[in-house]
């Protein structure tokens, strides 16, 4: 991208210029006031700037892609301490008049006496941090803006409850609504698209959860999380919106916090059977198929006796107290043939707590199905069948070919709270809308929106007109990278960390550019333009060099997804580079990463291996992709001293080919046009720059 | 000259470089028009004025006939002042582009009385009807003499024959003032041609050496040199030319300027003029090591840097002074 400004860029074409660092230090908090100094006398703009900069250490500035971040920049400076309106400089700095610790640095790059500070390139924009002098020279030490420093988030709390405001982004999903009168199926309540939200009160016989500073209308219904059955089941009545009291926005439900819904059985024990039953399929019963069935046939003649089955299906105990029950059964009986007036069929499921029975059948009958109250949750439903043949007529013989059929076996259940200690349940409320100026109110679904809105919520930073117009390279990554986030945070967290979490998961780096505007890198997937092609004649001092073993990164156990409850995650996968593996002999068990990703949620990860290799995947198709093509193979990396001036707009993340002789290792001409480079790593001096890069395409 | 003899040298000293580093001129005075866009994309017209004759810029021109005007307000409003007398373009295609051009000067920005001062070939311009039209590629020098009207300069680029042939390939524009020295150097002069190259030497006596460059890079054709292909043809000379020259007995009129005021700096003819125009260093200048000769483009010429040494008074009113010359590629 490298920084903008026509007429230096147009200077310094001429390669042969005369170059004056002008210094601003701003003080007491101004935008406007600065003191003006530089390396040599100059008036620009009707500003005199006085040329007592004795020495200009290097600007530094870097990236790291292997953990996304940037890495401060930070520069020296050394001034005389010369007399300034008639005392010694050094008096302006600390204890004196104005303040200017911690208050605003820039540096600008002058070309052949330019007059126009619009014309003057801006090459650092920092803080003052440290001042030391003594009688002769005075040393500054500059670091660029860090408005997330000492920051905490969340950052503010109920007013009554004290109670922290969630933070949350993302796109929440709720289940489907389930109560007692209308309960839905355990199977159809799965969705874990879920936030925690802290309790703030029971006021009024309900109890109030913190929403977030956001408000909700639709999908903020709680849910209660079962972790017995790993189900978040919504609760009763709950409300969807959410009301703003006690200085937040507020999800309320009923506090005996009822929740309604379907259960089956998940297994099964045989209790006793007869030999001359046949019995298929148990499992039917009670899977989520209502049109198949569990077997139980019979084929006698000539008899006179009684065949049973007894079958105990159990489900799963929910957690909570018991507050109404039923018990169903959907079942049919196919009668084929039989004799005898004794001849029937008997059917019942106990739950001991209450019963289902159909007794004496002596033909068909349709599928259908019955159910019954339970006082209880039994935690089982014993099936018992009784097939029998026989007459009251000597010989009191019968014959009977018939079959039941079990279809579906399910209990509907209401669950109470049942638990005091409950502070927290879930909603599927959406997290923060865009606050940024020119964000449109467009919901926060993508990793590095979140990251964003964070730097502009709590930290400040804001743009003047639109993130696409002001913000470096905002378009690229929001047309490359689709990277779904769920994130919560319900505890202060440091900003900063948090920042660089979601810069690490989003696979993106958010650096402050040297004219202090904002700008986000990231790798592309392809790349086909450079912000500068490198001859021998630009550059000198040049080293290549590769990934060292020691930072190759081939596979990792990633758990991502993150399960709103549990602290755990819903999502694992191993991916692997393969040919990465196998070309550089790493045995089966080295060099494997556990990763845990809290706000990741998609593209879901493909377990690369060798079918599909990661090397033929892009670099934004998901989170292993793209750290496989910063770490997970080797590249080339290079070191040189920039001496052509009309580069010297580059910038750490500026993509660079290089087009000279010195070749790397065993590649050629022709590699290197396909070549392309990002820098790293950049130290910025009056005529020369040292630069690291990085292969990247 | 041959054998590398050193004569009167002459000296070509750019004074876009030197007028805009004074703040007299800006980029923005130098512009051209012509094609659309008037540079291909990539080109740049500011690097056509870096003193770098290996830095090729395309201006558009292929299967067009459109005159491309390159136009320099260089800010000297009084005419005495402005005494600009050369232009030479190192590293074109002109031949193979079938490209001619000729030199205007006026006060008027417009040219409205324009000047068309007669071009003194010195290097590949076969002047002729007004027009140089060179018969080579690779390089062009001419002198020229424009004393009044002359505030504005502009270099008229047109085809010779119907359309240009391909599009118009310039390194380096220079534009500026020529200036002889008094006379030659001293006779005990040194030369040096630098290769840069490491010689390492093994434990067990065998030595290696690496190479970092051995020449300059090409032009459009060798560095220097001119001919009608399109690729270069004659092998590079190896070594970074390096001389140590000394001129004794120097009067104080070739020495310095008789009055330090703007006027003198433009208009005098000393060494200290030279050494205005060049920054010392910083500008890299053309010598033309006779000053009466130019026949051999390949060795008479040394595009390059001057590292003047402390100027002695030997006497009253004359100097003697080391100049240390460089190569520059």
């Amino acid at each position: 991208m490298s920084l903008t400004n026509t007429v230096w860029t147009n200077t310094s074409r001429l390669g042969n210029v005369k170059e004056n660092w002008l210094i601003h230090l701003y003080y007491d908090g101004s935008t406007a006031n600065f003191l003006p100094l530089a390396t040599h006398d100059t008036t620009v703009g009707g500003v005199k700037y006085h040329g007592i900069v004795k020495k200009t250490g290097a600007i530094r500035e870097a990236i790291d892609l292997a953990s996304s971040k940037a890495l401060s920049n930070n520069a020296s400076i050394e001034l005389m301490n010369s007399n300034y309106h008639g005392v010694p400089i050094s008096q302006l700095f600390v204890f004196g008049t104005n303040n200017y610790i911690n208050n605003l640095v820039k540096i600008y790059s002058q070309l052949n006496d330019e007059s126009t500070l619009a014309n003057c390139l801006q090459i650092y924009n920092g803080r003052l941090i440290d001042v030391s002098h003594d009688h002769h020279s005075i040393k500054m030490q500059l670091v660029e803006q860090r408005p997330w420093d000492f920051i905490e988030i969340p950052n503010t709390k109920t007013t009554a409850g004290l109670v922290d405001i969630p933070v949350s982004y993302g796109d929440f999903t709720k289940n489907t609504y389930s109560d007692f009168a209308s309960p839905q199926y355990l199977s159809a309540l799965s969705a874990k698209t879920y936030r925690p939200i802290p309790l703030n009160s029971t006021l009024f016989n309900k109890m109030r959860f913190v929403n977030g500073a956001q408000s909700e209308s639709t999908n903020g219904r709680i849910a209660y999380y079962d972790k017995n059955l790993d189900t978040l089941l919504p609760i009763t009545s709950a409300d969807t919106a959410s009301t703003t009291e006690d200085g937040s926005e507020i999800l309320a439900g009923d506090v005996t916090l009822k929740r309604g819904f379907y259960i089956r059985p998940t297994n099964s024990t045989e209790v006793s059977t007869d030999g001359s039953l046949t019995v298929a399929d148990v499992a039917k019963a009670y899977n989520t198929d209502t049109n198949d069935y569990m077997s139980i046939s019979i084929n006698v003649s000539g008899v006179d006796n009684s065949y049973t089955h007894v079958e105990r299906f159990e489900l799963e105990s929910p957690t909570g107290d018991f507050s109404d029950g039923d018990v169903y059964m959907s079942f049919q009986i196919v009668w084929t043939s039989s004799s005898g007036d004794l001849t029937d069929i008997d059917i019942s499921l106990d739950t001991s707590v209450g019963s289902i029975t159909d007794n004496n059948n002596v033909a068909s009958q349709a599928k259908g199905t019955q159910s019954a109250t339970m006082t209880a949750n039994s935690g089982e439903a014993t099936l018992t069948v009784t097939f029998r043949a026989g007459d009251t007529a000597p010989p009191n013989l019968g014959d009977l070919n018939a079959e039941v059929r079990i279809y579906d076996v399910y209990f509907a259940l209401e669950e109470l709270e049942g638990d005091d200690t409950l502070k927290t349940v879930y909603t599927g409320g959406d997290g923060f809308t865009f606050d940024i100026t020119g964000g449109g109110s467009a919901a926060i679904t993508e990793i590095h929106e979140a990251h964003l809105d964070m730097l502009n919520r709590y930290a400040g930073f804001d743009v003047a007109t639109n993130p696409a117009t002001d913000i470096t390279n905002w378009t690229a990554l929001n047309t490359d990278k689709n990277w779904a986030i769920r994130y919560w945070l319900l505890k202060p967290t440091s900003l900063k960390s948090v920042l660089e979490r979601l810069q690490y998961e989003g696979g993106f780096i958010f650096k402050w550019r040297a004219d202090g505007s904002g700008a986000y890198w990231y790798i592309k997937d392809s790349y086909s333009s450079a912000d500068a092609t490198l001859l021998d004649t630009d550059i000198d001092d040049l080293e290549w060099g590769h990934t060292p073993v020691s930072q190759l990164l081939t596979k990792m156990d990633i758990s991502y997804n993150k399960h709103p409850a549990d602290n755990n995650y819903v999502t694992a996968v191993s991916p692997y580079a393969a040919t990465t593996r196998t070309d550089y002999n790493i045995q089966a068990k080295e060099n494997i990463a556990d990763v845990k990703l809290d706000a990741y949620v998609s593209p879901a990860i493909t377990a690369y291996d060798d079918s599909p290799n990661v090397s033929t995947a892009s670099a934004n198709d998901d989170f292993f992709a793209y750290y496989y093509y910063v770490s997970g193979r080797v590249v080339l990396l290079a070191s040189f001293t920039l001496k052509t001036r009309k580069y010297f707009n580059l910038e750490s993340g500026d993509i660079v080919l290089y087009g000279g002789n010195k070749l790397p290792y065993a590649k050629t001409t022709a590699n290197m046009t396909s070549i392309y480079f990002m820098i790293t790593n950049i130290q910025r001096g009056m005529g020369s720059m040292k630069i690291e890069m990085r292969q990247v395409s | 000259m041959s054998y590398g003899d050193i004569a009167t040298p002459r000296i070509y000293c750019d004074w876009m470089n030197w007028l805009i580093l004074k703040g007299r001129m800006a980029l923005t005075d130098i512009t051209i028009t012509g094609g659309t866009p008037a540079m291909v994309a990539g080109s740049n017209l500011y690097d056509m004025f870096g003193l770098k004759p290996s830095n090729l810029q395309s201006i558009t021109a292929n299967g067009i006939a459109t005159q491309i005007v390159l136009k320099i307000n260089t800010n000297m409003a009084t005419a005495s002042s402005q005494e600009t007398s050369f232009v030479a373009i190192l590293g074109h295609n002109l031949k193979t582009a079938d490209a001619k051009f000729k030199l205007q000067t006026d006060n008027d920005t417009n040219f409205g009385s324009a000047q068309t001062p007669t071009m003194v070939e010195v290097v590949n311009c076969n002047v002729g009807g007004g027009y140089s039209v060179p018969l080579n590629n690779g390089w062009s020098l001419f002198t020229y003499t424009q004393a009044t009207d002359n505030q504005y300069i502009r270099l008229l680029i047109e085809s010779v024959a119907d359309n240009y042939d391909t599009n118009i390939q310039i390194s380096s524009i220079m534009v500026g003032k020529h200036v002889d020295m008094p006379h030659r150097p001293d006779g005990n002069f040194s030369r040096g041609s630098d290769i840069s190259n490491n010689v390492q030497e093994t434990q067990g006596g065998a030595r290696y050496s690496t190479l970092d460059f051995s020449s300059g890079p090409n032009w459009y054709l060798s560095p220097y040199e001119i001919g009608t292909g399109t690729t270069p043809s004659l092998i590079r000379r190896s070594g970074r030319l390096s001389f140590n020259l000394n001129f004794s007995f120097v009067p104080s009129s070739s020495m310095l300027p008789d009055d330090y005021t703007g006027t003198d700096w433009a208009t005098d003819d000393t060494i200290m003029n030279v050494l205005e125009y060049t920054n010392g260093s910083h500008f890299p200048c053309l010598i033309q090591w006779d000053n009466t000769s130019a026949n051999k483009p390949m060795s008479d010429f040394l595009f390059c840097r001057l590292y003047p040494g402390e100027a002695v008074q030997t006497s009253p009113s004359t100097w003697s002074i080391p100049i240390q010359i460089e190569e520059e590629f």
